[in-house]
């Protein structure tokens, strides 16, 4: 690892993630106490504190990295800034204590690049996060940055750029996967006296956060791989669409705009090129369906957020009718790296019709939860149990889910699946735009596939019938085998209403919002016939089909339970065994949650197994 | 605005909003009237825009705003006991205010949080690995501040 | 040429952007739509017309994919089939369907072919939409025979709160015509989706009743309704009609073709006539869609003619009345009698009255009591012979830029503002000058507010291209000169023009203004009022425009009708001569003539379809028919003839004025009266209207009062016999609200301070 800017040895530079993660584990409390600390023991010029975006590894959050060693502080807190301060920094002896320890092996890392969660990936568009302040143009173009707009500015033209993204290979990273370079050139071969790029930042997927991260971590790759989207379709105008609900990414990207300017990477002859090129940022209000792109634009233009038929394309008449290239985050991210190292190098990297990495946002019933980046063609099974650590508590395996509420659910013996596009577009699910969350054992299936579907739903635009009516249908069949009163012939009705879902829908949010039942149903049938016939959730998620009760034999009588209660169902008097009322328990599992481990009173039973053990 | 194309006016629409939303906490009656006027819309133009969107509400918020993020890693994790749980103890469905006013409880789809799945947010702070018993303390917190500030409040008057 | 292939059917067509759903309907090609609408622009929300294209990812909707040379399509393979009765499945849970899986539908249909008068509709006997129901058809021809699902009804209030038509959202299929045709086409925003997905409804801001959403019951929202949601409250429960005309609406100046559903003799029903029909093309305004049949079929029509006698109204035969005018208008000197026309004549009749009073009766004094706004347009067009400067509402729609000035058409002239409208949406710059209302000024580029008496003045500015423009800023001065210098324009202006200083220099300004690219266009008040002044229903003028001081058109009228011909007294003067007793007999045909000034006549002969002030002091009444039991011909304000065309058979014993009229001349024993049809008054008019003569400017008196919008049809003033439609005017007012100039910042800052004032008092509570 190369120090940052002032490469004086003495210097050390301490780098605190300010991640959406690490931020929610209070980090800005801790850089506040580094700064008061360092500037109490007067240290200001022995070491550097700079804050960094997302470095990935969010589960271990706070981060803290000391570089130039390449140190890595975990969970860390602000107590610890003292130690951290006084040992590592005036004394030169890092503070072991708050280093990584491998749970497998119990072995202790000091540094992060030997982590297994470090280890196990490969960072191409991820490249900066976590080691630049993203703040910080300068930072930004030390690394190289700008140096492949600059290449393809001054020395390639539009359809030289255009041809190095083909011959890269590089396919669009918000999900479907058209490759890039097509679309690209597409949109340069409209004829129009106006044209418009997006950049499309819309991340509404529920578990998924890269898009975001990357916004807050990189923003100058991202602008960069947009100005070099509109050179080459020749476009002077162009929008960042984030969402509302990441004011960081907000944040982040209105300033590198901000200093991009002034540098002269936008605005009017761009570096001497001749090109002219700027951009604003428009936040989007609350909907899921935006991510798709008419329908962004139609949300750009002011108007409700419905997507519109295609053909005509966007790169036909996109925006107020012209045309327009809209790009997601990683796919712009990808662009300056490719522009600075070549097609052929992006291409040597993933398989053969996926080029280039994925990355995705790891989270669910698995160790190491954070932001993860492999080569494409990567297996399932590395990115879970290498780079993930395996399932937390050791609990079995039970599927993972890719594709947010687009994608779907794979099973046990699909854990080899090589990770591309079309790979996992046979298996049922899709790439879609990252999110990857692993479930085990005490997930249900059907209630899963009824969460995307209630998601869905609720996120439908209501412009088209399939979509309106067909979610709302499948989700009561859903609600109905959840409760208790599937019937035979269920599962086949969902089917069916899937298919029409599916095939009769407008836009990509209904034609993929199937996916999840479709996938459940394909791989975990058996645990949709156990609700329907024996009325049996096998995870015991399924509310009407489980109760909570007191092993009278277990309870202490502590009144853990009986305090959060937030429907006052548990009754009993201290140092006395509890009970639960089936009537007044709303079934949230508090109590279970509270519930000493050394007691562990509170057990969750069939509902139909009636009172006790 | 009267030199502004019709287009022009037309993208103002969600921007406008935002803006009146985060000055007031919501979207009052009026503000769709007077938006209308300047931006040469109709009324029902900018309600239909304004009520497609999740993030735009037509009630004053409560004092305390608190959301639970029910996106999938938030889920998985429990979000959705969590926000059973704080809907019964607030007696509130989600999207709604307290009738004193002090809470408004909201589901949000997903605010990027999900490596410390469930997340909480809570006055705009957000609160990763939340547990049943984590949440209870942060609102008894709260309420426990709001009473000093009122006491301290009522002392000096 | 390139050529498609539709279920196996080659089609040659040009590429030009058409989609192929257009293709497939222009070859008889049917493809079910829900959504789509001829007039609308595509919406591809229905599914129902998706269709498989050779080389195309998945189904396309037809409505939205452009037409394509050596395109292979497929509209009924059995996949689509099957997933349009899915969809079909899907729409029908919650919408009434008994109605279209009914096997005894057809059998029913003929049996019942009345409605019920239900308030809910729960299946097809209680729908209004019972025989043009769109759904039924796509139901039909998808050949869905299973439900599927269990039904869940939405199960909410219908709505009836307001004026003209009853709502019934539980049976809306969410497929948007509504929603666009209101704002697309009519400009007007009313109505728009709420929420979404599957809380989706069509709705006003916050709930508001349309009276407030700035509705204008046009009605165009339940013109294109594919099912019953959208129902004319007063116009539904007829069932099938037994036939269905269309003619012209002579109730303002437009000229709208109306379609009328005929049943038992009587018209049950209105709505507008063809999209091919000019000038409205398938649009109307509240008068036309909702107020024709309840006017027509006022129990108080006229219906027998009547003699005073002795005081004493008493009801006679045609002939007997014919003898008493006659014995009135024989005892008196020809020039103690006055002959008042009305602008809803038929040019027919209009010019039958004058012919009557100068060729059979004597007297020059003829008139009518029109707007005094058409007497200025057509004048100073014959005048400067500038008739050809007149547009099409067609031509409106393709305007590079509008001055719209002297009247608020979104409120007088709904189908007009729905032309300008249409420019507008299209890019059209809009220049309003002076007040208008709430849609207007939504609509306009630059608004200039000056008063009325100044209109003549910036008029003459902008036509003369001078530096300043009244009561217009420096910067828009540039702006505004900018927009009229390009292209084709289009100047809308009503009779608020009247109210400038100098309302022919505001008339000759915007001529000159509009060279010859551009056209005027002047929305009269009143049905026929240029009709009446070429028939020549004009003190000054004759048959043609032709001022009576030509004396070589003048001699050739005195050979015809054997009597001289001479200048006569204007209305107004027949008031004067009228309130010095001057004036013996007034024959009056427009009841909407203010009684004031003619009380001193001797005799009233009153021929009218309704009953007005005028009944009390007639001799004679004769009952006249309305326009829709009417035929004959009137000029619009394109200056297009239009034909008006008979519907019903008149009322009672009311008769047509032309065979009044006609009559009437034969009892005088003249021989110019013996006409059998309207088309034969019209032919002879036609002759004198070829010798078009120079028409006399007389001085148009200013006007000092913007009149109110209060239509009225002889003498009829319709929202006193509409309660829908005087609800409708009276919350008009509330709409004219200015416009606000608070800034963002003074705007929240009222608002926050507002509400802790608010909230202060409820913890005081």
């Amino acid at each position: 690892m190369n120090p940052g800017i002032e490469s004086e040895q003495s210097i050390l530079e301490i780098r605190v993630c300010r991640g959406t993660g690490c931020e929610s584990a209070r980090a800005n409390q801790l850089l506040e106490a580094l700064n008061k600390e360092v500037a109490d023991k007067g240290l200001e010029d022995k070491v550097r504190i700079k804050t960094i975006g997302c470095h990935g590894f969010c589960e271990q959050g706070p981060v803290i990295t000391v570089e130039p060693e390449g140190l890595f502080y975990c969970k860390v807190d602000e107590k610890d800034i003292k130690e951290i301060v006084e040992s590592h920094i005036i004394g030169g002896k890092p503070v072991e204590r708050l280093f990584y320890t491998e749970p497998a092996t119990g072995e202790i890392i000091s540094k992060y690049e030997d982590i297994p969660f470090y280890k196990g990936q490969k960072k191409v568009v991820l490249r900066n996060c976590g080691e630049i302040d993203p703040g910080s143009i300068d930072e930004y173009i030390e690394k190289g940055g700008y140096d492949g707009l600059k290449k393809a500015l001054l020395e390639m033209k539009p359809e030289q750029v255009i041809n190095q993204v083909l011959k890269s290979g590089l396919r669009g990273r918000g999900g479907a996967g058209f490759p890039t370079g097509l679309k690209w050139k597409f949109g340069r071969g409209s004829k129009s006296d106006k044209k418009y790029v997006i950049c499309n930042a819309d991340e509404g997927d529920p578990g998924a956060f890269m898009d975001g991260a990357i916004l807050v971590a990189d923003p100058h790759a991202v602008l960069e791989g947009l100005i070099a989207a509109a050179y080459s379709i020749g476009a002077d105008e162009g929008f960042v669409y984030v969402r509302h609900e990441y004011p960081q990414a907000v944040d982040s990207i209105k300033k590198a705009i901000i200093d991009s300017r002034k540098r002269g990477f936008l605005g009017k002859d761009i570096l001497g090129s001749g090109f002219s090129f700027d951009l604003s940022v428009k936040e989007g209000a609350g909907a899921f369906v935006c991510g798709e792109e008419t329908a962004l634009m139609t949300s750009i233009e002011g108007n409700r957020g419905t997507p519109r038929p295609r053909p005509p394309f966007p790169t036909d008449s996109g925006l107020w009718g012209k045309p327009t290239c809209i790009n997601n985050v990683k796919t712009l991210a990808t662009i300056p790296i490719i522009l600075r190292k070549g097609a052929e190098w992006f291409a040597s990297i993933g398989t053969e019709k996926s080029k280039g990495t994925a990355i995705f946002s790891l989270t669910g019933k698995v160790k190491n939860t954070g932001l993860v980046e492999v080569p494409m063609g990567t297996t399932l099974r590395h990115i879970i149990f290498n780079v993930g650590g395996g399932i937390q508590g050791d609990a079995k395996f039970k599927a993972v889910q890719t594709g947010g509420p687009s994608g779907g659910c794979l099973p046990a013996d699909k854990l080899d699946l090589p990770v591309d596009y079309d790979s996992l577009t046979q298996a049922g699910t899709i790439m879609g735009s990252g999110g990857m969350i692993v479930m085990d054992e005490t997930t249900c299936m059907v209630d899963v596939a009824r969460y995307f579907l209630s998601f869905t739903q609720a996120e439908s635009c209501g412009k088209c019938t399939p979509c309106r009516m067909g979610t709302l249908e499948m989700l009561r069949i859903l609600d109905k085998i959840k409760s208790g009163n599937g019937e035979e012939g269920d599962i086949e009705k969902l089917q069916e209403i899937a298919i029409t879902v599916k095939e009769g829908s407008l836009c990509g949010l209904g034609q993929t919002a199937p996916n999840p039942v479709l996938t459940t149903i394909r791989y975990f049938r058996d645990e949709y016939e156990a609700h329907i016939r024996d009325k049996f959730c096998p995870a015991e998620v399924c509310k009407a089909l489980i109760k909570y009760v007191v092993v009278p034999e277990k309870c202490i009588g502590c009144g853990a339970c009986l305090r959060i209660c937030p429907a006052n169902a548990i009754t009993g008097k201290k140092n006395e065994v509890h009970v639960i009322s089936d009537e007044l328990c709303i079934k949230c599992g508090a109590c279970f949650e509270v519930c000493p481990p050394k007691a562990s009173a509170i057990d969750k039973i069939p509902a139909h197994h009636g009172g006790g053990h | 605005m009267q030199d502004l194309s019709r287009a022009d006016l037309a993208e103002q629409v969600i921007p406008s909003l935002q803006e009146i939303q985060e000055r007031l906490g919501y979207i009052p009656r009026e503000a769709i009237t007077w938006l209308a006027d300047k931006l040469h819309l109709s009324e029902q133009e900018i309600y239909g825009v304004a009520s497609f969107y999740n993030n735009f509400r037509f009630t004053p918020p409560g004092k305390h705003h608190l959301r639970i993020c029910l996106g999938t890693a938030c889920h998985v994790q429990g979000g959705d006991r969590l926000l059973a749980a704080t809907s019964e103890k607030l007696g509130i469905k989600p999207g709604d205010t307290t009738s004193d006013g002090r809470y408004s409880l909201e589901r949000v789809a997903c605010v990027g949080c999900c490596a410390l799945a469930p997340a909480v947010v809570l006055d705009d702070v957000v609160h990763g690995r939340t547990t049943q018993r984590s949440l209870k303390r942060l609102l008894d917190s709260i309420d426990r501040e709001d009473r000093k500030a009122k006491k301290s409040e009522g002392g000096s008057q | 040429m390139p050529s498609l292939t539709i279920d196996g059917k080659r089609i040659q067509f040009k590429e030009d952007g058409r989609t192929i759903l257009d293709i497939a309907r222009e070859e008889g090609i049917y493809i079910p739509t829900l959504c789509d609408h001829p007039d609308l622009p595509p919406h591809g929300g229905c599914r129902m017309c998706l269709v498989e294209v050779e080389g195309m990812k998945g189904f396309v909707t037809a409505c939205t994919t452009p037409a394509k040379d050596s395109m292979i399509v497929d509209t009924t393979n059995d996949a689509l089939m099957k997933l349009k009765r899915n969809i079909l499945q899907l729409l029908l849970i919650e919408h009434p369907s008994a109605c279209v899986v009914c096997a005894e539908w057809n059998t029913c249909n003929e049996y019942r072919s009345q409605p019920f008068k239900s308030g809910l509709i729960t299946g097809c006997s209680t729908c209004p939409s019972k025989a043009s129901c769109e759904l039924r058809d796509v139901v039909e021809y998808v050949g869905l025979d299973d439900l599927g699902f269990i039904p869940r009804y939405k199960e909410m209030p219908v709505e009836k709160d307001d004026p003209f038509f009853d709502r019934d959202y539980n049976i809306c299929i969410l497929c948007a015509r509504c929603v666009r045709v209101c704002d697309e086409i009519r400009g007007t925003g009313a109505i728009s989706f709420a929420k979404r997905g599957h809380e989706t409804r069509v709705d006003t801001a916050f709930g508001n009743s349309h009276l407030d959403s700035g509705c204008w019951f046009c009605g165009a929202c339940i013109d294109v309704c594919p099912t019953g949601a959208l129902s004319p409250r007063m116009m539904k429960w007829h069932g099938t009609p037994d036939e269905t005309v269309e003619t012209t609406c002579m109730l303002c100046g437009t000229g709208c073709q109306i379609e009328f559903d005929v049943k038992w003799n009587k018209i049950m029903a209105s709505h507008p006539g063809s999209e091919n029909s000019e000038p409205n093309r398938g649009h109307t305004c509240v008068l036309g869609r909702f107020c024709i049949p309840s006017l027509m079929n006022a129990p108080d029509r006229l219906k027998i003619p009547t003699v005073r006698r002795e005081g004493v109204s008493i009801p006679v035969s045609w002939d007997e009345a014919y003898e008493r005018i006659a014995e009135i208008l024989n005892e008196t000197a020809p020039e103690r009698i006055g002959f008042v026309g009305g602008p809803h004549l038929t040019s027919e009749a209009a010019y039958l009255l004058q012919k009557l009073a100068r060729s059979a009766i004597g007297t020059p004094n003829v008139d009518f009591r029109g707007s005094g706004f058409a007497s200025l347009v057509v004048r100073t067009l014959a005048d400067t012979d500038s008739f050809a400067k007149v547009g099409t509402l067609r031509d409106l729609e393709k305007a590079d830029w509008i001055i719209a000035v002297g009247g608020d058409f979104a409120k007088t002239h709904q189908v007009v503002a729905k032309s300008c409208y249409q420019a507008v949406a299209r890019g059209a710059p809009l220049i309003l000058i002076g007040a208008a209302g709430v849609n207007l000024k939504r609509w306009a580029t630059e608004h200039i507010t000056l008063k009325a008496k100044d209109f003549s003045t910036i008029l003459s500015q902008l036509a003369e291209d001078d530096e300043k423009l009244k009561g217009v800023k420096k910067q828009h001065v540039e702006h505004i000169k900018s927009i009229v210098s390009k292209g084709k324009g289009a100047i809308v202006f009503g009779s608020g023009i009247l109210l400038a200083r100098n309302p022919e220099e505001a008339m000759t300004a915007l001529l000159k203004m509009i060279g010859d690219k551009g056209r005027i266009y002047p929305t009269f008040d009143y049905g026929n009022e240029v009709g009446a002044i070429m028939a020549g229903l004009q003190p000054d003028l004759l048959p043609g425009l032709t001022s009576v001081t030509a004396s070589s058109v003048r001699k050739k009228f005195e050979a015809l009708w054997g009597k001289k011909i001479k200048a006569g007294l204007s209305l107004e003067q027949m008031r004067m001569a009228a309130s010095k007793g001057e004036l013996d007999v007034l024959y009056v045909t427009d009841g909407s003539l203010p009684v004031k000034g003619f009380k001193k006549v001797k005799h009233v002969i009153y021929q009218s379809p309704f009953p007005s002030e005028w009944i009390d002091r007639a001799s004679v009444i004769l009952p006249a028919a309305g326009f829709v039991e009417d035929s004959g011909t009137v000029v619009n304000m394109e200056m297009k003839q239009l034909k008006l065309k008979q519907v019903t058979p008149p009322i009672g014993n009311s008769k047509q004025d032309w065979l009044i009229l006609t009559e009437l001349g034969r009892q005088f024993g003249s021989e110019g009266f013996k006409y059998k049809s309207p088309k034969k008054v019209a032919k002879e008019l036609r002759e004198f209207a070829k010798e078009l003569g120079s028409g006399a400017m007389v001085e148009v008196e200013p006007v000092r009062k913007a009149p109110d919008w209060n239509p009225a049809y002889r003498g009829a003033i319709i929202a006193e016999r509409i309660r829908d439609l005087k609800t409708f005017i009276d919350a008009l007012p509330e709409r004219e609200r200015p416009l606000s100039t608070e800034s963002m910042d003074d705007f929240v800052k009222r608002l926050s301070e507002q509400e802790s004032a608010d909230t202060q008092v409820k913890e005081v509570a």
